[in-house]
């Protein structure tokens, strides 16, 4: 018996060995129309092939039941009715093993396998993108960041290090021809401001008496503004402004630099009265005429913050406009201005630092129906919390730069560059790619999905039936397997000694029928599954359909039992 | 002396006419539950995918989808179970090549009947053409191939305020106030976009989880295409009636020469795998036979009295080359001998 262990134990290590193969095989006819670079390309082979043939081990145990117990196991290892249920026992621990080893698959590995598959493929197109950027900067005279982009190559793929210092080398001597610097090397200088966003009223009134004490009237009048504006209640936080506002009068009417604390005061007043995009210009100016003004730099930054909640900055859009990311997105939600709103991306960009979309279509539907009340076009668009920037600003000239282009129509006043949206950015970007493959997403993506109907809407159907496909996979293991045994066992081999070499070429076709035979039991699941969906909500199909499955394993295992005795 | 010669002979014919029976009957019932089982799976999909609480009661046309859908399965079951039947003759205790015969003969005349009268059969309860076309909802996304559309408003088959986003042949978006689905075509036509969108290639859905996997896909398209093409010869007639049966049974003659694989081997099961593919895949297949391409090739080798049985010609010689080598495998008689002495 530990000999038929062991022989059973090989089969499997064969049938691995062979759907691999045929995997492998498979993996890299589909591979050249992706055209990866360098190491990403047998990255992207293994781990395709790694996806499919965990994809399959239904298939592969299907397939070891049918040769063990067809041919490997001879009536001598058997010996009687004892050797039988030793059989059925270890058929149905064989079984088992192999229906817990699909579910960590599928929950771990399967994914993980997928996520590097993705990673080779948005290696590549960044690395595309950052080659192109690195010539468009080079041309305009952006060094560092086309310095950035060569290292960000070299981040992304190492083994393009060659490259990358090729492409540094050539930025250097670029930098050196040209007569003055980029307008985005200056940028370096800027001190990067802590966002205050997230900070309590009584926070920045903290920081605000900070700066009085200190004496920098700008900074105290801001965040002592700020504080008031977030907390009404907070009396001395509008006294500590005015008081600052004061000194700043104050100083204006001393300092000799009267114009410039002017010119800062209305920049200061612009970005605590909410605009922002003109604070940020204003202190744009100030900035390239007094470089070494540190309120100047530093209010620069404040605006430039405040400007990211309702715009962005077309170089941002422009970098990562070649990102990889989700085509052909459309959500569609119900507002109280409008019966639908319908979005349609042509592109959808999730990073840790923001999301964008590239080629934005907005419908705006009333309940008359007929024509819609407006139809914008915006080449770029940025998801800030829940509403969509659709202004793009360049960042020196205030008549450059994208905005929304109405084609039909027009938004109310204040909205017609800033759209809101119902969801955030994430749940977006989980319904973006459940458009795409919903087997991407993790089984708390998918319920987050089917939790949302009204957001999520077409896709919910998509992510209702991936979640019973993930459900159903072991328990069609376990039935096609248990069945397989009974069929094996019916109709095993006769031979005395091993069979020829004939027969043994002639393996593959049971091969092909094992993955034929899993593909039929696990339809029939689905189709099951479909049906009880049609009437009851997913938790009742769930209980249903567990309560089904094992009704059909008992059967299938009633099967084995006959068929063995 | 004589008399139990006698005896003996009449006992063997009794049983060999009980072996004929047997098998016959086996043959057809085993046809019927096949049918029956496939056919309640394809009902079950298309139900599932053409489903619309708005439309009419699943009661009304029930019980037409499944006589429908059991008649267009009936073809696959046959060959299905006529391969399982040629299995089986290996292991019955004694061989008899009469059984064989008989079976074959039912089995040919069963495919051309099924083939003849399944459209008939339909007509007992017809079932409403259009009845399962698959539905675009209001308030949502329908995505097709060649573009997304949204429908604000639908009235059965008619949409309303229609937002087109298509993909082909360029990018564009397009405002339609009514758009009509053709349940009978189950087409969706938009002529201002030159667009017609099939709704059987919809990606979004519930008729999604209904769609076939890629293999069961192929060998349903690949049986209806076969049985269409063999339905489109008795359009012409009498003449077009003998050439149904010739190519049926040309058919019929090529899924014979599985016989061979049936006792190629001492593994049953490798014999019943090999025999049951090679059985679905010849009807799975065959209409390339009578593709335009192929068609050609006959044109520029045969006469023009002898093209039209050019592909019954090609069968019948697939199927005598394999029964051919048939020979080459131990006979079911020694096969069964072996059995019995390991068992």
């Amino acid at each position: 018996m530990k000999g038929a262990i062991v022989r059973i134990g090989l089969v499997f290590a064969f049938a691995v060995i062979l759907f691999s193969l045929i995997s492998l095989s498979i993996s890299m006819l589909e591979v050249p129309a992706l055209d990866l670079l360098g190491d990403l390309y047998w990255n992207w082979v293994w781990a395709n092939t790694a996806e499919r043939a965990m994809g399959l081990l239904p298939a592969i145990t299907v397939f070891t039941m049918l040769m063990s117990v067809g041919v490997v196991i001879s009536p001598f290892d058997l010996k009687g009715a004892l050797g039988l249920i030793w059989l059925v026992k270890l058929i149905i621990a064989i079984t088992l093993i192999a229906a817990a080893v699909h579910v960590v698959f599928s929950l771990a590995l399967m994914p993980a396998a997928r996520s590097a598959k993705n990673d080779a493929v948005a290696a590549t197109a960044l690395v595309r993108h950052y080659r192109a950027r690195h010539s468009v900067n080079l041309g305009e005279g952006r060094f560092p960041a086309a310095r950035r982009n060569a290292s960000a190559i070299g981040v992304v793929v190492p083994s393009l290090d060659e490259e990358v210092r090729t492409m540094l080398r050539a930025a250097d001597e670029a930098e050196a021809d040209a007569a003055e610097r980029a307008i985005f090397d200056s940028e370096q200088d800027v001190v990067p401001a802590r966002r205050a966003a997230g900070q309590t009223a009584t926070q920045r009134y903290e920081r605000a008496r900070t700066a009085m004490e200190r004496g920098d009237w700008f900074t105290a009048h801001l965040y002592g503004r700020q504080a008031f504006d977030l907390d009404p209640r907070l009396a001395s936080a509008r006294e500590l402004a005015d008081e600052a506002w004061n000194e700043i009068e104050r100083a204006a009417r001393e300092d000799d630099r009267t114009e410039l604390f002017e010119r800062k005061r209305g920049g200061l007043r612009a970005l605590t009265e909410g605009r922002s995009i003109e604070a940020y210009y204003l202190f744009r100016e100030l900035h390239e005429e007094h470089p070494d003004d540190q309120d100047v730099r530093r209010y620069l930054a404040e605006s430039r913050n405040a400007v990211s909640d309702i715009a962005f900055f077309i170089e941002e859009g422009e970098e990562l406009a070649g990102l990889p990311g989700e085509s052909d997105v459309v959500y569609v939600q119900e507002s109280e201005d409008y019966r639908f709103e319908i979005f349609q991306f042509d592109r959808l960009i999730g990073s840790p630092a923001a999301s964008y979309a590239v080629g934005l279509n907005a419908i705006g539907v009333d309940e008359d129906g007929g024509a819609p009340i407006y139809h914008l076009r915006a080449p770029f668009a940025r998801v800030v919390d829940r509403s969509l920037a659709l202004r793009g600003l360049h960042p020196d000239r205030p008549d450059s730069g994208t905005d929304a282009e109405y084609l039909r129509g027009s938004r109310p006043e204040g909205l017609q560059s800033l759209l809101p949206l119902q969801t955030g950015a994430r749940q977006l970007l989980r319904i973006a790619r459940a458009q795409g493959e919903t087997n991407q997403l993790n089984a708390a993506d998918l319920l987050r999905i089917y939790d949302d109907p009204a957001v999520a809407r077409f896709v919910r159907e998509s992510a209702t039936q991936e979640l019973l496909r993930r459900l159903l996979a072991p328990f069609t293991l376990v039935i096609a397997a248990l069945l397989a045994a009974a069929v094996a066992y019916t109709g095993r081999s006769r031979y005395a000694d091993r069979p020829p070499l004939f027969a043994l070429l002639l393996i593959p076709i049971p091969g092909l029928a094992a993955v034929l035979f899993v593909e039929l039991i696990g339809y029939v699941n689905t189709v099951l599954a479909g049906l009880l969906l049609i009437a009851l909500p997913l938790a009742g199909v769930v209980a249903t359909v567990l309560i089904v499955q094992g009704v059909l394993i008992v059967l299938a295992l009633l099967t084995l039992v006959h068929r063995v005795r | 002396m004589l008399h139990c010669s006698l005896l003996s002979r009449c006992d063997s014919i009794r049983n060999d006419v009980k072996a004929v029976l047997w098998t016959l009957a086996a043959f057809v019932l085993r046809s019927l539950w096949y049918g029956a089982v496939l056919g309640l799976i394809a009902g079950a999909a298309r139900y599932g995918a053409g489903y619309d609480p708005e439309r009419v009661s699943a009661a009304q046309f029930l019980g037409p989808l499944l006589l429908d859908s059991v008649s267009r399965a009936f073809l696959a079951a046959l060959f299905l179970s006529f391969a399982v039947s040629l299995t089986r003759l290996v292991l019955v205790a004694k061989f008899r090549p009469l059984a064989g015969a008989v079976l074959w003969i039912a089995f040919t005349a069963l495919v051309g009947g099924s083939v003849l009268l399944a459209p008939r059969v339909r007509e007992i309860a017809p079932l409403r053409s259009g009845a399962l076309a698959p539905v675009v909802r209001s308030g949502g996304v329908t995505r097709f191939p060649e573009a997304d559309i949204f429908v604000a408003d639908r009235d059965g088959y008619e949409l309303r305020d229609v937002v087109l986003f298509s993909r082909t042949p360029t990018r564009s978006v397009e405002f339609v106030d009514e758009v009509f689905v053709d349940p009978f075509s189950r087409t969706l036509e938009i002529p201002s976009a030159d667009l017609i969108l099939s709704m059987d290639e919809v990606r979004t859905g519930p008729s999604v989880i209904f769609h076939a996997p890629a293999l069961i896909g192929a060998f349903a398209e690949g049986f209806a295409a076969g049985e269409s093409e063999l339905r489109s010869m008795t359009e012409n007639g009498r003449a077009g009636g003998a050439r149904l049966w010739i190519a049926v049974t040309a058919l019929c003659f090529a899924v014979a020469g599985a016989w061979s694989f049936a006792h190629m081997t001492r593994w049953p099961l490798l014999n019943s795998t090999v025999v049951l593919g090679y059985s679905l895949a010849v009807p799975g297949f065959h209409w390339v036979l009578y593709d335009p391409d192929v068609v050609r090739v006959y044109e520029s080798v045969f006469s023009a009295q002898v093209q039209p049985f050019a592909a019954a010609a090609t069968l019948i010689l697939v199927g005598a080359l394999l029964l051919l080598t048939g020979v080459v495998f131990p006979s079911p008689m020694k096969i069964r001998r072996e059995i019995e002495d390991i068992e």
